[in-house]
């Protein structure tokens, strides 16, 4: 029991540790100039990492298909801002604690909003839970439009930055410790068996009523607390930053990522996040190799497809296959587009940002199409993986 | 022996239908117990209404002296009726060992609070219900292929784990659901010894709905024929394979 408690503490202690190194370390060096926008994409990760984290909770885990996760969000944005700014600063609230105090109250009602929408849960499967999340989300999305109190559609602004990335970081901590957790108990065996088969689950005597509200809560909580020090850290939120798109991106993070592995949800939020924005600064393109290189790439596709078909290689093999053919697509398609550029509609130039979105989800297809599973599968990262004798994992 | 499951004037109708008609039977403590009858007679939905899926339109449904009805599934799951699905109904991509935990999951004490804190006493339930399973899986003859996918394991096996997995809720009455369907006669074989040894070594009383007369014949003592939703026989097996009434059913009225 005493080893237990002492290596629980010691390993909270190196997280908070580390979290407060990593976290000082890049708010102090990299708060202004071109750093910042490195800084500010760190943070980004770490709020979609805990958004995807928790929705992997709900979608993954307990299987309800939900796309409404852009609400429990914006629920905690919206009351971190409304009473950090009416209620808390009164008190004399500051930094940490009031950070604190936002977080709570914001993951709080999130969680409140988790169990309302939880409920329809209970009736609705598949396609229809899908919808009533989506519209719930936008009921959400509306009401802050049309409040007044709330800011209306010009959303909050001067809400203090309080946000460091130390906390955050432990925040990202506290919610991959929370589902790992839950996976590692069995109460978590319950909640997989309801993705798995509910009647089957309803039998051997899981209450899957509960257990659904319960990942919807728990879901919601966690985002609402990424709400919050989303808010505290832009210090401007509004309607619009809470769009739909989020509520996509973040499943598309489960989804990519292996739905129900919590390691993968975390590396496919950080890999989508930095793909968008890194996307933004490719600069000008010139149509000839653009096209080109799709052209190449497409005919490149089938080519390699036949290929690994054909010969059934060995994985090493199908990456090399796979891995030259787009080397192929483009070496080739960039050297003969530029030969192209004397022809006017090939001479045309874009700006990378306009196609930002249509490489992005082109990623998305790719990725889909090649490992549907998602990159981890149900697999989670283990550090027996450096261990020389493996045990079987735990179940 | 005092009686564990009766069922009165249990009736069942949807819309027009009437898929179950006052069945009445009573299943005695530790005993094997046969519920058969053709494609379609209404065995499958009865086990429904006994398991809380279906609520009786009329009549009743006594489990240790106490009406089921109104009782949701999972509660069913709590008094100690367990069933096995007619199409196997496993958690495919969870172990074996997984499966069977599940299983097991009436018996925790924990709370939900104290496995998201992953508290000592979280961590030590999982270590008991996995040495549990084993054991289970051990008995069943699974425990070599706990750590594989249940949808990974081949099809007999996934019959027997659905067994293990209904064993640990560690049930009073067991259902199963046409354990022996798609099953070669060797296999067959293996699973109604195995279903004896259940009663015998572990005096499990069981309820066992076959399509197949000549499997619940040889272990059954006592055996229900439904034919459209009715009772037409009810008796030990030697009544029931000389009864006109149920080789009528079967056969046709030809014969």
């Amino acid at each position: 029991m005493a080893r237990f408690w002492a290596t629980r503490l010691t390993s909270i202690a190196i997280v908070i540790l580390l979290a407060f190194v990593i976290g000082q370390y890049v708010d102090a060096t990299m708060a202004s100039g071109p750093a910042n926008i490195v800084r500010r994409i760190i943070y980004l990760c770490s709020l979609y990492g805990i958004l995807s984290v928790s929705l992997n909770l709900i979608n993954g885990i307990t299987g309800q298909f939900s796309i409404g996760h852009a609400a429990f969000y914006q629920i905690g944005a919206y009351t971190a801002g409304f009473l950090s700014r009416g209620v808390f600063t009164h008190w004399g609230l500051q930094g940490p604690l009031l950070l604190l105090a936002s977080t709570v109250t914001g993951a709080l009602m999130a969680a409140v909003g988790g169990w309302i929408v939880g409920m329809p849960s209970l009736r609705l499967k598949g396609d229809y839970l899908a919808i009533a999340t989506l519209g719930f989300g936008e009921i959400v999305r509306i009401f802050a439009i049309n409040q007044d109190w709330l800011g209306g559609a010009y959303g909050m602004s001067g809400i203090p930055a309080v946000t460091k990335l130390s906390y955050l970081l432990m925040l990202v901590a506290l919610t991959i410790a929370i589902c790992r957790n839950l996976l590692l108990s069995v109460h978590g065996k319950a909640f997989l068996s309801i993705r798995e088969d509910e009647m089957a689950a309803d039998a051997m005597g899981v209450n899957t009523a509960r257990y659904k509200i319960w990942a919807f809560v728990i879901g919601a909580g966690m985002a609402g607390a990424a709400g919050a020090m989303y808010a505290h850290f832009e210090t401007y939120i509004g309607p619009t930053s809470f769009f739909m798109d989020v509520s996509f991106i973040v499943l598309a993070m489960v989804v990519v990522g292996g739905t129900g592995s919590i390691t993968g949800s975390l590396v496919s939020a950080v890999l989508l996040i930095v793909l968008q924005e890194k996307l933004r600064d490719l600069g000008s393109i010139t149509a000839g190799p653009l096209y080109l290189v799709a052209l190449l790439l497409f005919i490149g596709a089938y080519v390699a497809a036949g290929l690994c078909r054909r010969f059934r290689p060995k994985p090493l093999g199908a990456t090399g296959i796979w891995g030259g053919t787009i080397l192929f697509a483009l070496v080739a398609g960039n050297l003969i587009g530029q030969r192209l550029e004397v022809i006017s509609t090939f001479s045309q130039t874009f700006e990378a940002y306009q196609l930002r979105m249509v490489i992005f989800s082109i990623t998305l297809i790719v990725i889909m199409i090649v490992r549907p599973q998602g990159m981890f599968g149900h697999h989670e990262f283990s550090w027996q993986l450096f261990a020389r004798k493996r045990r079987p994992a735990l179940p | 022996m005092s009686d564990l499951l009766q069922l009165t004037d249990t009736t069942i109708r949807f819309g027009g239908l009437t898929a179950v008609d006052r069945l009445n039977f009573t299943i005695p403590s530790g005993t094997l117990f046969g519920l058969i009858g053709p494609n379609g007679a209404g065995k499958t939905t009865a086990f429904n209404m006994i398991t809380g899926v279906y609520q009786p339109t009329s009549g009743d449904i006594e489990f240790k002296g106490r009406s089921v009805l109104g009782r949701k599934p999972f509660q069913i799951a709590g008094l100690g009726i367990a069933r096995t699905f007619q199409n196997i109904r496993l958690f495919g991509a969870l172990s074996a060992l997984e499966n069977v935990i599940v299983g097991g999951f009436l018996r925790h004490k924990t709370t939900l609070a104290s496995a998201l804190l992953y508290l000592p006493s979280a961590k030590r339930e999982l270590a008991t219900f996995v040495k549990t399973a084993m054991d289970i899986l051990d008995t069943m003859n699974l425990a070599d292929q706990a750590h594989t996918r249940a949808q990974d394991l081949p099809y007999g096996r996934q019959r027997r784990l659905e067994i293990a997995r209904a064993l640990a809720t560690n049930p009073e009455l067991l259902l199963l659901d046409e354990p022996a369907a798609g099953m070669n006669p060797a296999e067959t074989e293996d699973l109604m010894a195995l279903i004896r040894r259940l009663r015998d070594e572990f005096h499990q009383t069981i309820l066992l709905i076959e399509h197949d007369m000549r499997v619940v014949m040889g272990i059954c003592e006592s055996i229900v024929v439904l034919d459209h939703g009715a009772k037409i026989a009810e008796g030990p097996p030697e009544q029931i394979r000389n009864d006109p009434r149920v080789i009528e059913a079967y056969l046709g009225e030809s014969h």
